[in-house]
């Protein structure tokens, strides 16, 4: 992957989990990149490592459980891993920013809304006076589409999808460099959703930020993101652009290749799926070689044992050695020399 | 035509609230053939999670009645509703809360032959127990295992086989497979449908997610604030939707594939409006793009627009 | 996502735990050596030892002859701790059951049934927790006459109301289980639901707030025998004792000081083993991070 112009850069991050007797491998030597103003899917599914990873780079990992085990986060060219707690203080809602999976939970019950938002706008932009506190709070609101007359009410008086949005002017209030989006729908309905969708889409193109969104979800991936990293049991499977993903005709790692088989697709009749045998591993016991040769069905002796090497074109990556470089081209969408 | 399995009439179910009554289930007819399955999809506050329980008397009934083999089951007695109990069973969306975490496999599926002496002899007990267990593909080894050291993928497939112990004829699946991964859905999804085939069950299947709808159901119902609003079969309901709650609906749906989510399409507007004594007329007027003054007006009901296909919009209704 | 692991009961889980909490381990080995004291009462001295009045070794200080030296009437006071251990076992024990079976009962009853029951039976709690226990002790004892079942009774109303609470909520989590629903919806009925899902996914909550009122009871037996009710004189008890001893701190401390002891550590070791087996049975700390 290319440097150029790229906002975050997370290099051979390795995560572990210990406790007294067990140790979980949570994230296991992954790279990747986000550039500026792009929007950067994580997909995988529970146990995958994605959250583990979002967390490491706001280094909100648990404190005595969660260790950094290897690797650099760069942020703006400086690794965040380096940082002191006061100086992440300072990054974390201002220059980077998280929105939660669970609109119920995220919020403080007992303060306002108002409150809520005013707190994150006191701590990162000192110059801003009380009179246009309230200026600014409101202008927030209504760019995540809700009426400013409702800034005094309390997080129990909006519904589900509104409470994300609050969420979401709470993220973008100091409009940071970098979005990171846990699975911000997944709690929603799918007209909410929608919604939700659309409106980020628009303040992404209106702040220039650039978005981590960590999904399981290939359609919402579809709708909102320019980048592509698949994950599985704490690796980094597959990575490319969105055309490369999800280009039929191209290569991809089987493990992409089950995910989309196993979605039932609305305009495709089947009367069965193709779901892909048996489980993911425990983190804490994780196979030698491929972490995913135990369902694979292109399993050879190869992939039993050793160091899996990444192969790549361009954009698109895929860790399996099924395939040579060249057959990583794709047939219908012309590929760019922009690299991550 | 021969008698459906289950037919409602009139099915209503609803709460008191000390600001009203919610009318969570209201006015709903409908019939599931031997062998189909209804699907029934909405979104949060539709009733469709109501609708399921109260249909197995989970919870009261506040009028209308329920017909299952051509008897209303809502003037059972105590006896004859035990009985009921056997052939009318239920899946539940929750694996981690639908399961005992002090009881084993074994001691889950088995319990309700126990209850309902099925069979005279521990041993018979034992092997229908294993019968139940290799049918949702869990080998003898699971028998001794408690839920907590298994998957959702796994504990789902208990609270499947502990449903089927009594040889029901009519499941309410409840979301089964909402709060499972994806290729773990796939899985479980299968099986239910393999299960379906082998033993003629009747699902009714209820669930947010329009794309497993589509896969599962014969038929598909669509429910907005305690009403049914559409019902069709599967592929006419997705080929041609005719509410337009129904069409944000799928238009809502992101579709995973290149060039074919509109991202700048029209995205429903507004929130649910309350279930709370609600007011007379389309529940989803507030809301519709094409309302008039006489959506508010005119009381929904479910009219045939095509063969099968029925709609419950005003506008429907007036042209 | 798990795949199959060792076959593990959630009790032997919950064990294997308790073994690791050396504390609580500790404070089990202590507990068990108090009962077998009391239980071997009789083997280890005899009862006259203790009840045996000599006015030559009044206030006797601790010695060869007699370890813990002598109560103001010249009786053997580690006789007389050693038999006392039984009414104040007892005292804590017996109270401690007795309130459990009572508390277990209404508390289930309360939640999984509701409606008016639910109601009256909190209404009826409020009041009688507004009563200051050692105060409603007093009366109850008071008005039945001195003794040691009185006392139990007076000690066991006193903690009824809190322990059914607690019991109550821990039932009122379970019963919006999914797992209830399914139950029901198989057709089985209410006593075999209270009996075989409910009380034994609440056992951890009741098992560790009956160890707590074990401890307490100790300490108020002790506290009102200290104010003269609860066993007849010359029947040792703990708290008697240490009460007599109260009148000769002038002159000497012993008679005091082996008593309150004996009583702390019971109590102490009590709520250790407690804090224990509540950590222990603890299902959010099952198998995982």
């Amino acid at each position: 992957m290319n440097n150029q112009g790229s906002l975050l850069e997370i290099k051979n991050l390795t995560v572990q989990y210990v406790t007294d007797g067990e140790c979980v491998h949570a994230v296991n030597n992954i790279s990747l990149t986000i550039p500026q103003g792009k929007t950067l899917g994580l997909v995988g599914e529970t146990g995958a490592g994605k959250t583990t990873t979002a967390l490491s780079i706001l280094k909100l990992l648990p404190k005595f459980t969660g260790r950094v085990i290897g690797g650099k986060i760069l942020f703006g060219g400086e690794d965040l891993l380096e940082k002191s707690e006061e100086q992440m203080g300072k990054i974390r809602g201002g220059r980077i920013s998280m929105i939660f999976q669970d609109p119920m939970t995220s919020l403080n019950p007992v303060l306002t809304v108002h409150n809520q938002i005013a707190e994150v706008l006191k701590l990162h932009s000192t110059h801003l006076k009380r009179e246009s506190l309230d200026g600014e709070i409101g202008r927030l609101l209504e760019m995540v589409g809700i009426p400013s007359s409702r800034m005094f009410e309390y997080p129990h008086q909006f519904s589900g999808g509104m409470k994300q949005r609050v969420v979401i002017a709470i993220a973008i209030a100091c409009s940071p460099e970098l979005l990171i989006a846990d699975e911000p729908t997944t709690a929603l309905d799918v007209t909410i959703q929608a919604q939700v969708l659309k409106m980020m889409r628009k303040l992404r193109q209106e702040l220039g930020s650039s978005m981590l969104m960590i999904t399981h979800d290939l359609g919402v991936v579809a709708n909102i993101c320019d980048y592509v990293a698949i994950m599985y049991a704490g690796e980094i499977v597959e990575y490319g652009t969105l055309e490369d993903i999800f280009d039929p005709d191209c290569k991809h790692h089987p493990y992409t290749v089950g995910l989309f088989r196993s979605i039932p697709n609305i305009h495709v009749n089947s009367r069965r799926l193709q779901p892909i045998d048996g489980l993911m591993p425990e983190p804490t016991a994780l196979p030698d070689g491929c972490k995913f040769h135990p369902r694979c069905p292109h399993c050879t002796d190869a992939c039993r044992s050793g160091e899996i090497q990444t192969v790549s074109y361009g954009t698109h990556g895929i860790k399996c050695i099924l395939y040579r470089s060249e057959e990583l081209v794709g047939n219908t969408f012309h590929r760019t020399e922009d690299a991550l | 035509m021969s008698q459906p399995l289950l037919e409602c009439r009139s099915l209503k179910k609803y709460f008191d609230t000390p600001r009203g009554k919610l009318h969570a289930v209201d006015d709903i007819s409908f019939t599931i053939e031997a062998g189909k399955t209804l699907g029934v999809v909405g979104e949060s506050g539709c009733g469709k999670s109501t609708l399921g329980r109260t249909i197995l008397r989970l919870l009261p009934a506040t009028s209308g009645e329920i017909l299952f083999e051509g008897k209303n089951i809502l003037t059972y007695t105590k006896k004859e509703s035990l009985e009921l109990r056997r052939k009318m069973q239920i899946v539940f969306q929750d694996p981690y809360s639908s399961l005992d975490p002090r009881k084993t496999v074994f001691q889950t599926i088995s319990e309700p032959l126990q209850v309902h002496h099925v069979y005279q002899s521990r041993a018979e007990i034992q092997q229908r127990t294993l019968e139940l267990m290799l049918t949702v593909g869990l080998t003898e080894r699971y028998s001794s295992i408690y839920p907590h050291e298994m998957d959702g993928g796994r504990r789902q497939r208990v609270g499947i086989a502990r449903a089927l112990s009594l040889n029901p004829k009519f499941i309410v699946c409840d979301e089964p497979v909402s709060a499972l991964d994806v290729s773990i859905q796939a899985q479980v999804l299968n099986l239910m449908m393999d299960i379906q085939e082998q033993m003629g069950l009747t699902y009714l299947f209820i669930t947010h997610n329009l794309s497993v709808v589509k896969h599962i159901s014969d038929e598909i119902a669509v429910m907005y604030l305690g009403q049914m609003i559409e019902l069709a079969p599967a592929e006419e309901l997705f080929l041609h939707p005719a509410h337009p709650y129904t069409k944000a609906l799928l238009q809502a749906i992101p579709i995973p594939a290149l060039g074919q989510n509109n991202l700048e399409k029209e995205s429903l507007s507004g929130e649910l409006t309350s279930p709370i004594n609600p007011k007379p007329g389309c529940r989803f007027a507030p809301r519709c793009r094409y309302a008039t003054e006489r959506c508010s007006a005119t009381e929904c009901h479910l009219t045939e627009i095509a063969p099968n296909h029925l709609c419950a919009c005003p506008l429907i209704q007036m042209s | 996502m798990k795949g199959v692991k060792r076959i593990n009961n959630p009790y032997s889980e919950a064990w294997h735990r308790l073994k690791k909490n050396k504390p609580a381990m500790l404070s089990l080995v202590v507990v068990i050596l108090l009962i077998l004291m009391a239980l071997l009462a009789n083997v280890i001295v005899d009862y006259d030892v203790a009840i045996t009045q000599n006015a030559s070794l009044q206030l006797a200080r601790p010695s060869a002859a007699h370890w813990f030296g002598c109560d103001s009437m010249g009786r053997d006071l580690f006789a007389r701790i050693v038999h006392g251990s039984r009414i104040s076992l007892l005292l804590g024990f017996g109270t401690t059951l007795l309130t459990t079976i009572v508390a277990v009962t209404l508390g289930t009853s309360a939640a999984y049934f509701g409606g008016k029951f639910d109601n009256l039976l909190m209404r009826a709690f409020d009041i009688l927790i507004s009563i200051p226990s050692v105060l409603l002790a007093l009366a109850i004892s008071a008005g039945f006459g001195n003794g040691v079942p009185q006392l139990i009774c007076a000690i066991a109303i006193g903690q009824l109301a809190s322990f059914t609470r607690v019991v109550r909520s821990a039932v009122l989590n379970l019963v919006d289980q999914d797992y209830i629903e399914a139950e029901r919806a198989l057709g089985l009925g209410n006593a075999r639901i209270i009996f075989t899902h409910i009380i034994p996914n609440a056992l951890g909550t009741i098992l560790v707030q009956a160890t707590m009122q074990v401890a307490r009871n100790i300490l108020m037996g002790a506290l009102l025998s200290f104010l003269g009710l609860g066993a007849p004189i010359p029947t040792p008890e703990w708290g008697e004792i240490a009460s007599e001893g109260i009148n000769y701190l002038r002159y000497t401390g012993h008679i005091v000081i082996f008593p309150t002891i004996f009583i702390s550590i019971t109590a102490l070791s009590i709520n250790l083993l407690g804090d224990g087996l509540r950590d222990a049975l603890d299902p959010r700390l099952k198998g995982k991070v």
